[in-house]
């Protein structure tokens, strides 16, 4: 008596009622309050939904939204609404984005929102050094499609550089000393961590034309690095002798700019073969050769700050003398070699694992003779020593790569 | 014990999606105000989950249609409130984009159901758009079966007189 045929119409009438739905944004923002009262609220059909919206985002940005499109400016339009409307749960989409999705301007705009929040410096320097972490992941997730535009890279490596110097600003606002030892600490440890990142990237990527960007965000590290290792010099702890981490820092920063002026010249000589000119920048590298060698008296005498300053000096004069040449070598072939460029970048700019195996080495030798200067410098000359005749003459150049290329092997 | 509880948030977690649609919708249907129904489908899942905490129930879905239904109730018994009803939502999915027979549809049925009383309107939603079982429907108003399939056969009657 009830199902009739006219009361089927009108409940298939009403079934399509069921076309209204909640939006998406908000059973995501609801999901996430729900977890803070149950936290074993763990859901595939959420993550299901998101992956789902996430492939649907993309695949609207290529085909519909592409920049060529005359749709373009209403499509931008329509999501600046939709991001003022439900934002949060778009944010909490936004977290995977990369440069040149459509979100990742929605995930830059949210992580500057979570700092404007945030009240204590220390947590918000916190946060830029997050955020400046998230920039490099992104990049190493670039470069692992060796076809991605250099361009997006570039934009991650920008963010990246902000976010550490904007971070390493708001470390220093602090006015006591004792503070601002602590800093340091902390920028030198979140730097060294970034150079290991980098040199990683590197190592792996397949993608050539990412060069010129890591060794931007390398360099700017390298920098930070510093920074915070000659703050940490120019306030010595309460006893006399500088400790041993700091010590340390100064030996690396040494070894590092050794290192450069060998791959520089290393670098230099290749290119001669190619028929460049390389006198200026041979000029440089003897400057470079110089400062190093100053610098190691510093550390005979042990005068570390002005060992590391002397040591930094010649580390930025190598590498000025091999971007001399590089620029030469750029405008000779107007068809530069990718390849060979992020060659370079492996070769000249990351620590090989033979040369940080042997750091440790060499570090773990100097802090077992700690508070012992005579002693350290002994093993800085038995360093010497490896390079150097039994006369004390120098070896030259040539033969020092010879003898670093059989070191690697 | 325990388990039943672990079982009734398994559930909700699994079906998470399509239950917070069903309750969205019913809410929506009542209050037609999309703001308000999200806010009370947010707190009305809320609370469920804070409940399923320390008790358990039967059946989640008609314990989540007998707490919306009694979030809207409160919600309506406060005084001054005035609800501005706004146009239809539809779902965001792609299939029904262009779709707009389907849209003039939905909007016409829509505005029918909207002549009926609440009461009438919450057991066919709960009946023909949910498609809830008679004893779901009674748990979650908490009437008797019979006294269910009675008005789920009168609300249909009267919806037909109107279309």
């Amino acid at each position: 008596m009830i199902f009739n045929s006219r009361n089927k119409n009108l409940i298939r009438e009403l079934c399509k009622l069921k076309v209204v739905k909640a939006d998406d944004s908000f059973k995501a923002v609801l999901f996430e309050r729900l977890k803070t009262i149950e936290k074993n609220l763990t859901i595939e059909a959420v993550e299901k939904l998101f992956s789902e919206k996430q492939r649907f985002s993309k695949e609207l940005f290529s085909n519909v939204f592409g920049k060529k499109s005359p749709l373009f400016f209403p499509a931008l339009m329509i999501i600046v609404f939709v991001v003022i409307g439900t934002g949060a749960g778009i944010t909490f989409a936004s977290q995977a984005a990369l440069p040149g999705e459509i979100l990742y301007p929605i995930k830059i705009v949210s992580e500057k929102a979570r700092i404007a929040l945030t009240v204590s410096d220390d947590e918000k320097a916190r946060l830029h050094f997050e955020f400046s972490s998230k920039r490099l992941d992104e990049v190493a997730e670039l470069a692992k499609d060796s076809t991605s535009d250099p361009k997006l890279a570039e934009i991650a490596i920008e963010g990246y550089k902000k976010e550490l110097n904007e971070g390493q600003v708001v470390l220093f606002s602090v006015q006591d000393k004792e503070e601002t030892k602590k800093a340091a600490d902390v920028l030198a440890d979140i730097t060294s961590k970034n150079k290991e990142a980098i040199a990683k990237i590197g190592k792996e990527t397949r993608n050539y034309k990412m060069a010129d960007s890591l060794k931007d965000a390398w360099e700017d590290t390298v920098e930070h690095n510093d920074r915070a290792a000659l703050i940490m010099l120019s306030r010595p702890a309460s006893s006399p002798i500088i400790n041993s981490a700091i010590q340390k820092k100064v030996f690396d920063k040494i070894i590092e700019a050794e290192d450069k002026i060998v791959e520089a010249n290393k670098y230099l000589l290749k290119k001669e073969e190619k028929g460049i000119d390389i006198s200026e920048a041979k000029i440089k590298i003897s400057n470079a050769q110089e400062l190093f060698d100053k610098a190691r008296d510093f550390i005979k005498r042990a005068e570390y700050e002005s060992a590391f300053n002397k040591a930094k000096e010649a580390y930025g004069m190598a590498i000025n003398a091999q971007k001399i040449v590089e620029r030469m070598n750029d405008r000779n072939d107007e068809d530069k070699d990718d390849e060979d460029k992020l060659e370079m970048f492996k070769i000249y700019y990351i620590p090989d694992n033979a040369t940080t195996s042997e750091k440790q080495s060499f570090n773990s030798t100097t802090s077992a003779v700690l508070n012992q200067p005579a002693s350290i410098i002994n093993q800085v000359n038995i360093r010497e020593r490896n390079h150097q005749d039994d006369d004390g003459e120098q070896l030259d150049w040539d033969e020092k790569i010879k003898y670093n290329d059989k070191k690697k092997r | 014990m325990k388990n039943k509880q672990n079982k009734n948030l398994e559930n909700l977690a699994n079906n998470y999606s399509a239950l917070v649609d069903s309750i969205f919708r019913f809410i929506y249907f009542r209050t037609n105000n999309k703001g308000i129904a999200e806010d009370l489908t947010q707190d009305c899942f809320l609370s469920v989950v804070k409940y399923l905490k320390e008790n358990n129930v039967d059946n989640i879905r008609a314990f989540l249609f007998k707490t919306a239904r009694n979030k809207v109730i409160d919600y309506y018994r406060q005084k001054g409130r005035i609800i501005y009803s706004d146009s239809l939502v539809l779902a965001n999915d792609k299939g029904s984009r262009d779709d707009f027979s389907i849209q003039y549809d939905v909007r016409m049925i829509k505005e029918k159901l909207d002549l009926l009383e609440s009461g009438d309107k919450e057991v066919l939603a709960m009946r023909y758009i949910e498609e809830m079982g008679i004893k779901e429907i009674a748990e979650a108003i908490g009437k008797s079966q019979t006294a269910v399939r009675v008005k789920i056969f009168r609300a249909l009657r009267k919806l037909r007189k109107l279309l």
